[in-house]
């Protein structure tokens, strides 16, 4: 079997494969905050009683999907940083490394590879974060039921509320790699910047992708008078801020925003910046091919 | 016998320097070519015109395509080992075995597992953690287990240790050769493939200095030590070189009869490294 699809899920794997092994990381991750829980739980059965613990006067029936929110949410910055520091050395790293002689050697176009590495961003490293932050959450929520039951208060219903927890993580599975999509220009210039910086300097790509929007952001308002830069910038952080925003409000309440946060996500497929940048992703992809065809391999 | 490469007038320039002047080689299918010269020559530049992997100037086909425009097409029926193995630092062996066999059709995990049957290396090694001489040898093992039309082998077994080195020529020579398959392999060990090739290109400061078949190349020069007071008989036959060896002289001579030659010494077969130093300095007369 060979494919384009089955080409396409090898290359993507490969590229998993080369930023550690993600399922020995989340099983290392899920130990340790197993152990936090149960360190948790042990110091609420000895403390609570010694220190009169209660729960909030006014929580009556907490919404476990607010505990899920706010983790994707802290999730989603994390994969954020991961998915830019990816995009900087996707096409720098096996420059520098000369791997690219390997990939070179292989019946594999440079077409397919910035695809490859375009999925992994966009879609692979976005649902694994995703993953992560359900997992993360799950064991959290379930270590705060046992605790709070300790105290004297039966959560458990309330939290496991089968349909708005599944309503969030479906969301959130969606919002994900939607909201690296919606990114997908700033992204798709990391990714051109990578495959456009010289090897020889190792701090090349991120200093080309952070000085030239810096140069023209500062220059923007003195040259032409306009704001488009800084006014665009703030319009890409848009769903990030609600998002912040519906999971602080979630939190501070305990209570299920499902319904605020599925017309983000209208919001976001029915405005045109989402596909104009689609496309201005598209082309800064393109860049990156058409300047890995022209580069040649390090000697 | 159809012609599998062929080039015309490739010549590659960084700035002002040219690395490869107007080369014109065809190489037909089944040949075993040796493309010899010292370092710095552009044998790798050249293998890396004919793959497609560097943009230059002239015409360039490999099984009758432009490498340029179809490298990875063409990658499917041509196996490349570059000067140093680069494989991917962070892969396991399995992983490697696993990821080519996705990727390329003509790939057999099974003849992989053969070529590395009494290596050192196991599955579970991440190839970070494999000596230099170990990542050479899997790299071969990868491109001998790809059923490809053309090998092309640059400098492959450098990093190898003597008896590696001739483990690998004879697995060449017995799993890889069937005559149909073609070899290019650029080389400056020129003494470790000669008894290979089947067509030998010359090369020395990007310009071609030979290009024929080993046999013609054979037939062609003549090593001859003078018996004793035939030395001015020889000198007056013109021969390319004069040196004396061991306190001895030895002519070299190119394209003399080797009747005539007989009758004035002991003929011999020269070196690749002295018909090569000969022909360099030939040209640059």
């Amino acid at each position: 079997m060979n494919t384009f699809a089955s080409r396409m899920m090898t290359l993507v794997r490969s590229e998993l494969w080369q930023r550690g092994n993600f399922r020995r990381r989340l099983l290392i991750i899920s130990g340790i905050w197993v152990f936090v829980g149960l360190l948790g739980t042990g110091f609420m059965c000895l403390f609570a009683p010694v220190f009169s613990i209660r729960v909030r006067h006014g929580v009556t029936a907490p919404d476990g999907s607010a505990l899920l929110l706010i983790v994707g949410a802290i999730v989603l910055v994390i994969a954020l940083v991961r998915v830019l520091s990816y995009f900087l050395h996707a096409l720098f790293d096996e420059r520098l490394d000369r791997s690219i002689l390997f990939w070179q050697s292989l019946p594999v176009s440079d077409t397919e590879r910035v695809a490859a590495k375009a999925a992994t961003g966009l879609v692979a490293i976005p649902l694994l974060s995703w993953a992560s932050a359900v997992v993360i959450a799950l064991i959290t929520l379930f270590f705060l039921s046992l605790s709070t039951s300790l105290v004297g208060h039966n959560f458990w219903g309330s939290f496991w509320q089968p349909v708005s927890l599944l309503s969030v993580m479906g969301f959130l599975a969606i919002f994900f790699p939607l909201f690296m999509f919606w990114l997908f220009p700033v992204l798709g210039w990391c990714l051109f910047c990578s495959a456009w910086s010289s090897p020889r300097r190792r701090k090349g790509a991120f200093l080309l992708a952070i000085g030239i929007p810096l140069v023209l952001w500062i220059l923007e308002p003195i040259l032409i008078g306009t704001h488009y830069l800084g006014d665009w910038w703030q319009l890409l952080f848009t769903p990030f801020g609600r998002i912040w925003h519906l999971a602080f409000l979630s939190i501070a309440h305990w209570r299920n925003m499902t319904g605020s946060l599925w017309p983000t996500l209208g919001w976001m497929l029915t405005r045109p910046e989402l596909w104009v940048g689609g496309l201005v992703g598209l082309a800064f992809s393109a860049s990156a091919v058409y300047l890995l065809h022209r580069q040649e391999p390090p000697t | 016998m159809p012609v599998l490469v062929e080039t015309q007038r490739l010549t590659k320039r960084y700035g002002k320097n040219c690395v490869l002047e107007e080369i014109s080689i065809k190489i037909d299918e089944g040949s075993i070519v040796g493309l010899l010269g010292p370092n710095g020559a552009g044998k790798s530049t050249l293998l890396k015109c004919l793959l497609g992997l560097i943009p230059h100037e002239g015409q360039c086909r490999i099984l009758d395509q432009d490498p340029r425009q179809h490298r990875a097409r063409l990658m499917q029926e041509v196996a490349y080992v570059p000067d140093q193995s680069y494989l991917p630092l962070w892969l396991t062996v399995e992983r490697l075995l696993q990821l080519v066999a996705n990727l390329h059709p003509r790939f057999s995990v099974a003849r992989a597992r053969h070529f590395l049957e009494g290596t050192e290396i196991r599955d579970s090694q991440k190839i970070s953690q494999l000596s230099k001489g170990t990542r050479v040898q899997l790299h071969l093992a990868l491109t001998l287990a790809i059923d490809s039309h053309l090998l092309v082998l640059d400098e492959p077994t450098l990093g190898l240790d003597i008896t590696r080195r001739a483990v690998f020529w004879k697995q060449i020579l017995s799993d890889y050769c069937d005559g149909k398959r073609t070899l290019i392999i650029a080389t400056h060990l020129m003494q470790e493939v000669e008894h290979l090739l089947s067509h030998l290109v010359l090369i020395d400061r990007g310009r071609i200095v030979l290009n024929q078949p080993f046999e013609g190349v054979l037939e062609r020069y003549c090593q001859v030590i003078p018996r004793p007071g035939q030395e001015a008989a020889l000198r007056a036959l013109n021969p390319v070189s004069e040196e004396q060896t061991l306190g001895q002289p030895v002519f070299l001579f190119d394209g003399h009869p080797k009747s005539e030659l007989e009758r004035y010494g002991t003929l011999h077969r020269p070196s690749l490294a002295e018909i090569f130093e000969t022909a360099t300095r030939r040209r640059a007369s």
